[in-house]
């Protein structure tokens, strides 16, 4: 892998970690469609995605840190009283509950299911998939508006709708086990706790804010688990800590812009995007 | 007796929380790998799981753990 595949790797996985359309997809896909060379079972491949995954995750670590901050102390003081009283309490086993038996399953069934479909056309097949979980969201979510006679400004229309701490721990366990589809190549994290957010009456907004905070504990486990893989790799290492880099500066703009965007904005283009790469493959890759 | 009604659930908790720890030990060491894939001999991502969990069902048994009116 030389220098510029390693920045435009980095951008991408910086991006679609974050965006609703599976960084795994892209990995699988973009190399099949753009005819390059490398593979992901190489050796020398593996601390290039650790170095991508801990750049990312310490983005979305600077963007959330008074979260973290607030998480881990309501964290420690539930358990230490063994009872829930403050707002920042209940986040922090919401964000428990809704983490750790997804990261159980994923740790068991993460290798076998992405060496089993790791490749181009499933992967494709599966952010055709992905699109149809988005829309599907947003169609669910357009028919509660519509019976509930929600007709005015997007804004005011979300207004409706709950923060994250209105949220059951039945429905932080359900969201959070939505990640369990994304360990299939083209099925974005992101996407599915957004969805799945959505469907347990999160407004948008405040669904994205919540898949982030899911995915930060994910992301950062992926990454610094496997550090000691890097001690004594023979890689390109200015390449691959300037991949890092831009993953890390490239996720930072995209949380701030997601964050932004569903304010008001809604999935609908991403599961247009996704069902477009996912159909263009299908075509495309033989 | 009501005071004893959660005390059956938090002796249970904290055995599963040492059933983890001694698993976690075995991953760790390379003494089991069932549940695991590739071809490494120790397991640390399961072991540091497990003690995760370990210490999640501690904090569970706190939470049911029979408590005073105060």
């Amino acid at each position: 892998m030389n220098f510029w595949q390693a920045i435009f790797l980095g951008a991408l996985q910086g991006s679609t970690e974050l965006f609703p359309v599976s960084s795994l997809g892209h990995a699988v896909v973009l190399p099949a469609l753009l005819h390059w060379n490398y593979k992901e079972s190489d050796p020398t491949f593996l601390p290039f995605l650790v170095l991508l995954h801990l750049g990312t995750a310490s983005a979305l670590l600077i963007i959330f840190w008074e979260d973290w901050v607030t998480i881990a102390s309501g964290f420690a003081r539930a358990a230490f009283r063994g009872r829930i009283e403050r707002p920042d309490e209940r986040l922090a086993m919401l964000l428990v509950v809704g983490t750790v038996p997804t990261g159980a399953v994923g740790l068991v069934l993460q290798d076998p299911l992405q060496s089993l479909f790791a490749n181009p056309r499933a992967a494709g097949a599966f952010l055709v998939g992905n699109a149809v979980i988005l829309i599907g969201a947003e169609m669910l979510r357009r028919r509660d508006e519509r019976r509930s006679g929600r007709s005015e400004s997007r804004d005011l229309a979300e207004e409706h709708y709950t923060e994250i701490s209105g949220l059951s721990f039945k429905d932080a366990a359900l969201v959070g086990a939505c990640q369990i589809l994304a360990l299939l190549p083209g099925v974005s994290r992101s996407g599915v706790t957004i969805a799945g957010g959505l469907v347990a009456g999160l407004r948008h907004q405040e669904a994205a804010r919540f898949s982030f905070l899911l995915a930060t504990p994910i992301i950062a486990a992926a990454g610094l688990l496997k550090v000691p893989l890097l001690i004594g790799s023979s890689v390109n290492w200015p390449a691959y800590l300037a991949g890092a880099v831009v993953a890390g500066v490239t996720a930072f703009v995209s949380a701030k812009f997601l964050i932004r965007y569903f304010r008001v904005g809604r999935l609908d283009p991403y599961a247009g995007y996704c069902a477009a790469l996912g159909l263009l493959t299908l075509v495309l890759v033989r | 007796m009501p005071v004893m009604k959660g005390w059956p659930t938090v002796i249970g908790l904290v055995l599963l929380a040492v059933v983890f720890v001694v698993l976690a030990v075995l991953y760790a060491t390379g003494t089991i790998s069932f549940l695991a894939s590739g071809g490494h001999k120790n397991h640390y991502s399961h072991a540091f799981l497990l003690i995760v969990l370990s210490v999640l069902s501690l904090v569970a048994a706190n939470f049911v753990r029979p408590k005073s009116a105060s």
